[in-house]
């Protein structure tokens, strides 16, 4: 080791140029290229490279893409079971004469002597009440109640005998409040119905109570 | 680590991310569809009052829903009673009394039923409360029908109350009943009792009349009086 290296600990002048040092040289100079061939050459195996390291075949069999795909189907089945059984008051009232699937059906149970109702459930627990006012000479009837926003348009009666009034409402389990409104100004409770106890806002509103399955 | 293996570190990853993804998505999913009283709902509910109401009302409607909100009760009852009030044109005052009625019987309501009590329990609960019936006994109702959803038997209850018929003994045979019975059979009762109470028959022979097995035809169980003096039920419209 003695007298083979210099002051900065790096090899001594006195060594002639080797090859290294010759190619680090060449490799310094100016060498033509022709840059668009060379782009087009790299950006060719960059896509055929893609294509051979993820073919959609070798993709659908990998389980991480599959728990992908169920968690996503198990996501919009979920958002549509909630959404089915978020509680909704009344939907779309039926006519009597009955587009829909409830309003073909016949009454299981009638309640009162009068009006109210007629139920039949559907597979999502929906059932048809029919609301019945007879024996009441008005140009229109409605009903509005807590399954319509109190709402006195949304839910009109149709007239199918000379006093009879009839509208069928699909409603889900729960207990209802309503009254029926002549005209546009006049309220007044089922005369057959249940009442409520409370007096609000003036004479107290009639009950109907829809139940739900085996009630367990 | 080969070439080959990192890429399928790097496949994993990008799947892990997808799993991750649809997990976000299926809680955020939730959370928007979940149907009890969340603030977005609240809003939701209180900008229904907007065309109904006056901004002022609107605006107190609102203070009064931040207090259930906060003591963890529905906000839909009292939607619904602005909304009575809106449509039979009271004044603002005596709806804003209402409401305000409306929230504290749902207080004693939850207080009565449970903290696990759902909307439709205890908007029958305050029915029952405003019937007459006490407190107690709707607690008494809860811990005899632990795991029954309570809408009817509750509404059964207000109703015979309403009717005249003793607390305790309708809540008594409110409990009987609904203990070895459905919701569709239970309501059947009430309407029994309320025929049999309306037709002068003494409400303790109404409600402790024996009752049969649901779906029998004969006896005392569906008209509180012999089939012969039943009352004839209307054709079918």
């Amino acid at each position: 080791m003695d007298g083979q290296l210099d002051g900065r600990g790096g090899p001594r002048d006195s060594v002639p140029p080797d090859p290294v040092n010759r190619a680090i040289e060449l490799l310094r100079l100016d060498v033509p290229v022709d840059e668009r061939a060379f782009d087009a050459r790299v950006l060719d195996a960059v896509r055929r490279d893609a294509r051979n390291r993820t073919p959609w075949r070798r993709r659908l069999r990998q389980p991480a893409v599959w728990g992908g795909v169920m968690a996503i189907a198990a996501s919009i089945a979920l958002l549509v079971v909630t959404q089915i059984n978020s509680r909704g008051p009344a939907t779309t009232p039926t006519s009597h004469a009955g587009a829909g699937r409830l309003a073909n059906t016949e009454p299981l149970i009638t309640t009162s002597a009068v009006s109210t109702v007629a139920m039949r459930s559907d597979a999502r627990g929906v059932q048809l009440v029919r609301f019945r006012l007879a024996g009441v000479r008005a140009r229109s009837i409605t009903v509005a109640g807590t399954f319509n926003g109190w709402n006195v348009s949304a839910t009109p009666l149709q007239r199918v005998g000379a006093t009879t009034w009839v509208v069928d409402v699909p409603l889900r389990a729960g207990r209802y409040s309503y009254q029926f409104v002549l005209d546009h100004r006049k309220w007044i409770p089922d005369p057959h119905a249940p009442r409520d106890a409370g007096d609000d806002f003036g004479p107290s509103n009639s009950v109907v109570t829809v139940a739900g399955g085996n009630g367990s | 680590m080969t070439t080959h293996s990192r890429r399928g570190v790097a496949r994993q990853g990008t799947g892990n991310r997808h799993l991750w993804l649809a997990l976000t998505v299926i809680l955020a999913g939730a959370l928007a569809a979940t149907p009890q009283g969340t603030d977005a709902q609240q809003t939701a509910s209180l900008t229904g009052l907007d065309r109904r109401v006056s901004h002022a009302l609107r605006e107190r409607i609102g203070l009064v829903a931040d207090s259930a909100v906060a003591a963890g009760l529905p906000v839909g009852p009292l939607i619904d009673k602005t909304l009575e009030g809106a449509s039979k044109h009271a004044d603002d005052q005596r709806i804003l009394v209402a409401v305000h009625a409306m929230l504290v019987d749902l207080r004693v309501a939850r207080r009565a039923l449970g903290a696990s009590a759902s909307e439709e329990e205890l908007t029958a609960g305050v029915a029952a409360l405003r019937a007459g019936v006490s407190p107690a006994a709707l607690t008494g109702l809860r811990r005899s029908l632990p795991r029954r959803m309570l809408t009817v038997p509750l509404s059964v209850l207000a109703a015979l109350v309403t009717d005249g018929a003793p607390t305790a003994l309708a809540t008594t045979a409110v409990i009987n009943n609904a203990s070895r019975a459905g919701d569709s059979d239970l309501l059947e009762f009430g309407r029994t009792v309320a025929h049999a109470l309306a037709g002068g028959v003494p409400a303790q022979t109404a409600l402790t009349t024996p009752s049969l097995p649901a779906g029998t035809e004969t006896g005392l169980q569906n008209t509180g009086r012999p089939p012969s003096q039943a009352p004839a039920k209307p054709p079918k419209p």
